[in-house]
C-alpha cells in the first residue's frame, strides 16, 4: 500500500498543473481575495479594518473555502484528474495485475486526501500569515493579534469537518470517473451540483436546509461550530455527510472491482 | 535475473503446470451483438516452457491475455497461476506486456521501473533491467519522446523488474528493428532455459513462434483448435509425397487417401503404413520416381487448423 501511495505521489508531483490547480488554487485565490479586499479597504481609508483580530478564529473560518461552489470545480478537476489517468493512458493494464484493485483505488483516494488537507493547511497558514502581516502593515504589531488557546479546538474541528465536505466531493467525482471513464462527465455535475445547491438555496432559503445535499449539511456542521446553528443539525448534517461519503466509497469501489478494463 | 539449479528446474516442472486454464468462458455484450470470446478454454502451460498462443483475429487470444491479467472477469472457469487461483498475490509472480505498452508520458523510463519494482521489493534490479532493454542510456528521459521500439522494451522491463517466475508477452517484437527482434528472441530463450521463467508468449508472427516455442495452443473461435510441442504438431501435419510415372492410376489405386500436387501426389498416412503403401503401388506396375516426408510450417498448420475450424 505504500508502495502504491508513493507512486500516485510520484505521478502527482509530475503534473505541476493538477497538483496547483486542482489542489493549492482555491485555498490560494481565497487568501489573495482577501488580501485585495483588505489592501481596497487600506488603500480607501489609509489603514487597515480595525480592532484586534482572534487569530485561531480567523483560521478556523478561513476553512469555509471548502464550501466555495466554484472551488469546487478545480477541487473536482484536481480528483478526477487523478482518477482519469489511468483511462487516459489506459495504464490499468500496468498496475491492475500487480496489486488488488481496491488498494489501488485506496491509494488514490489517500492521495486525494493528503492533498485536499495540504490545501486546507495552506488556508488556515495563509489567513493567520495574512492576519500578522496587515497587523503590522497597521503598525499594531502582535498588539493587533488576539491568540486565544482556547479557539485551537475550533481550528480543529473546522478542519475536519472541511476535509470530509472535500472528501464527499472527491468520492462523488471518483466514482463518476470510474462509472462513466470521462473526465469531464464527472467534473460538471460535481460543479452544477454545487452552483444549483447554491442557487436552489437562495430560491428556497430555510426550506432548502431539509434536503440531505452534502453542501447543505457542511453548512449546518459550520454554523454549529461557530454557534449559529443547533448541535441537533449539526449532528444531523454530521451523519449525512458521512452518509455520502460511505455509499459513495461503497458504489465507487464495487463498480471498480467488477469493471472490465479493456473493451472488445 | 534469476539462476536455478537444474534440481529446481525439474522440481519445478513436477509441481504442475505454470498456468492452469479450466473451461474459461467469455461473452461480450448483450442481446444479439453478443460475442462468444472464449468458449469453455481449457489450456495448461507447463512449468519452464516457451508457450506460443496462436490464432487469427477476434480467435480470444487477447481476452484470454486480460483475463490472466485480472482486467477482464470470465463469465464462468478457473484459472491457477503458479497454483496458485488467480488473485493479486498470485498475479505478482507473474511479468505482463499485453496489448501496446501503455505507460505515463510525463514520467521517465526509471520512474516507471522503480514505481513497480517498489511495489514487489526489488529495488535492485532497476539498473541491471535497463541495461538488460538497452534503456540504460535514455533511463531518465521522459517517455513522451521514446520510439515504438523503446516503448516495447520498457513494457519488457517492466514485465522483468518484479523479478516474475512467469511472463505473458503479447507481441513483443511490435515496432522493434529486425536487431531488437533477434534480440529479443534470444532474451526469450534466456529466460525460459537459463532463468527458468515460464514465457507465454501470443504472436502474429508464426515463424517466430516456431522458432522460439517449445510448445503451441492454437486458438479459434475462442475454442482450443489443437495444441502440443511444435515439431509434434508438424509432425501430426506431415505429409507423404510421391512422385510417379502415372499420377492419374496411383490416385485411382489409393482411392480418396491422396490428393494432387505439383509434380506429383500427397498423402496424409501413418508412418508406419509407408512401406505397404509403396509395395501396393509397385505392384500395380506404377513406377515410382522419389518419394519424401514433407514436413509443413508452422503457417501450413495454423491455417490448416483454422480452416478446419471455420469449416
Amino acid at each position: 500500500m505504500r508502495a502504491l501511495f508513493s507512486a500516485e505521489m510520484l505521478k502527482l508531483a509530475r503534473q505541476p498543473g493538477v497538483l496547483f490547480f486542482g489542489f493549492f488554487a482555491v485555498p490560494m485565490l481565497a487568501i489573495l481575495f482577501k488580501l485585495i479586499l483588505q489592501g481596497l479597504v487600506l488603500v480607501r481609508t489609509g489603514r487597515s479594518t480595525e480592532g484586534s483580530v482572534d487569530l485561531f478564529l480567523s483560521a478556523a473560518r478561513a476553512l469555509s473555502v471548502s464550501g466555495n461552489s466554484l472551488g469546487h470545480l478545480f477541487y473536482a478537476l484536481g480528483v478526477a484528474s487523478i482518477f482519469f489517468l489511468e483511462y487516459r493512458y489506459s495504464t490499468w493494464r500496468l498496475i491492475v495485475p500487480r496489486s488488488a484493485r481496491s488498494e489501488l483505488l485506496a491509494a488514490k483516494f489517500l492521495v486525494c486526501l493528503v492533498c485536499l488537507s495540504a490545501g486546507l493547511v495552506v488556508a488556515v497558514l495563509g489567513d493567520m500569515g495574512l492576519n500578522l502581516a496587515l497587523a503590522l502593515v497597521n503598525g499594531q504589531g502582535l498588539a493587533g493579534l488576539r491568540i486565544d488557546l482556547g479557539s485551537v479546538p475550533l481550528v480543529v474541528a473546522a478542519f475536519a469537518a472541511a476535509l470530509l465536505e472535500l472528501s464527499v466531493l472527491a468520492a462523488l467525482v471518483a466514482t463518476i470517473v470510474i462509472i462513466c471513464r470521462s473526465l469531464v462527465a464527472a467534473v460538471l455535475p460535481a460543479f452544477l451540483l454545487a452552483i444549483g445547491a447554491s442557487i436552489l438555496q437562495l430560491y428556497l432559503g430555510r426550506d432548502a436546509d431539509g434536503l440531505p445535499l452534502p453542501s447543505y449539511a457542511a453548512q449546518s456542521v459550520r454554523d454549529w461550530l461557530f454557534s449559529a446553528g443547533g448541535s441537533a443539525a449539526g449532528l444531523e448534517g454530521l451523519l449525512v455527510l458521512l452518509a455520502w461519503l460511505v455509499g459513495l466509497l461503497t458504489l465507487g469501489s464495487i463498480w471498480f472491482a467488477r469493471q472490465q478494463l479493456a473493451t472488445e | 535475473m534469476r539462476g536455478r539449479s537444474d534440481g529446481a528446474q525439474t522440481a519445478a516442472r513436477e509441481a504442475g503446470p505454470a498456468l492452469d486454464i479450466v473451461a474459461v468462458h467469455k461473452r461480450y455484450g448483450t442481446g444479439p451483438s453478443r460475442v462468444l470470446a472464449l468458449d469453455d478454454l481449457s489450456l495448461a502451460v507447463p512449468r519452464g516452457a516457451i508457450y506460443g498462443l496462436l490464432g487469427p483475429n477476434g480467435a480470444g487470444k487477447s481476452t484470454l491475455l486480460r483475463i490472466i491479467a485480472g482486467l477482464v472477469r470470465p463469465d464462468r472457469g478457473s484459472i491457477r497461476i503458479l497454483g496458485a487461483p488467480a488473485g493479486p498475490a498470485a498475479r505478482r509472480r507473474l511479468g505482463m506486456l499485453i496489448e501496446a505498452p501503455a505507460f505515463y508520458p510525463f514520467l521517465t523510463a526509471r520512474d516507471h521501473l522503480d514505481m513497480l519494482a517498489r511495489a514487489s521489493g526489488t529495488m535492485a534490479l532497476v539498473e541491471p533491467v535497463l541495461a538488460r532493454i538497452g534503456l540504460a542510456m535514455a533511463a531518465d528521459k521522459s517517455v513522451s519522446g521514446f520510439s515504438l521500439g523503446m516503448k516495447q522494451r520498457l513494457g519488457i522491463g517492466c514485465a522483468l523488474v518484479g523479478q516474475p517466475e512467469m511472463i505473458v508477452l503479447d507481441e513483443p517484437t511490435n515496432g522493434l528493428d529486425p536487431d531488437g527482434i533477434l534480440e529479443m528472441r534470444s532474451l526469450m530463450r534466456e529466460l525460459a532455459h537459463r532463468d527458468g521463467l515460464t514465457v507465454l508468449l501470443s504472436s502474429h508472427l508464426l515463424d517466430e513462434v516456431e522458432r522460439v516455442c517449445d510448445r503451441v495452443a492454437i486458438l479459434s473461435h475462442g475454442r482450443l483448435a489443437a495444441e502440443g510441442a511444435v515439431t509434434e504438431l508438424l509432425d501430426r501435419e506431415g505429409r507423404f509425397f510421391l512422385r510417379v510415372d502415372t499420377p492419374e492410376r496411383a490416385l485411382a489405386e489409393l482411392r480418396g487417401l491422396a490428393e494432387p500436387g505439383d509434380d506429383g501426389i500427397y498423402l496424409r498416412i501413418d508412418r508406419d503404413r509407408v512401406p505397404h503403401l509403396i509395395r501396393s503401388l509397385v505392384g500395380a506396375g506404377i513406377g515410382i520416381h522419389e518419394a519424401k516426408w514433407v514436413k509443413p510450417d508452422l503457417e501450413s498448420v495454423f491455417l490448416s487448423q483454422t480452416r478446419e475450424d471455420r469449416a
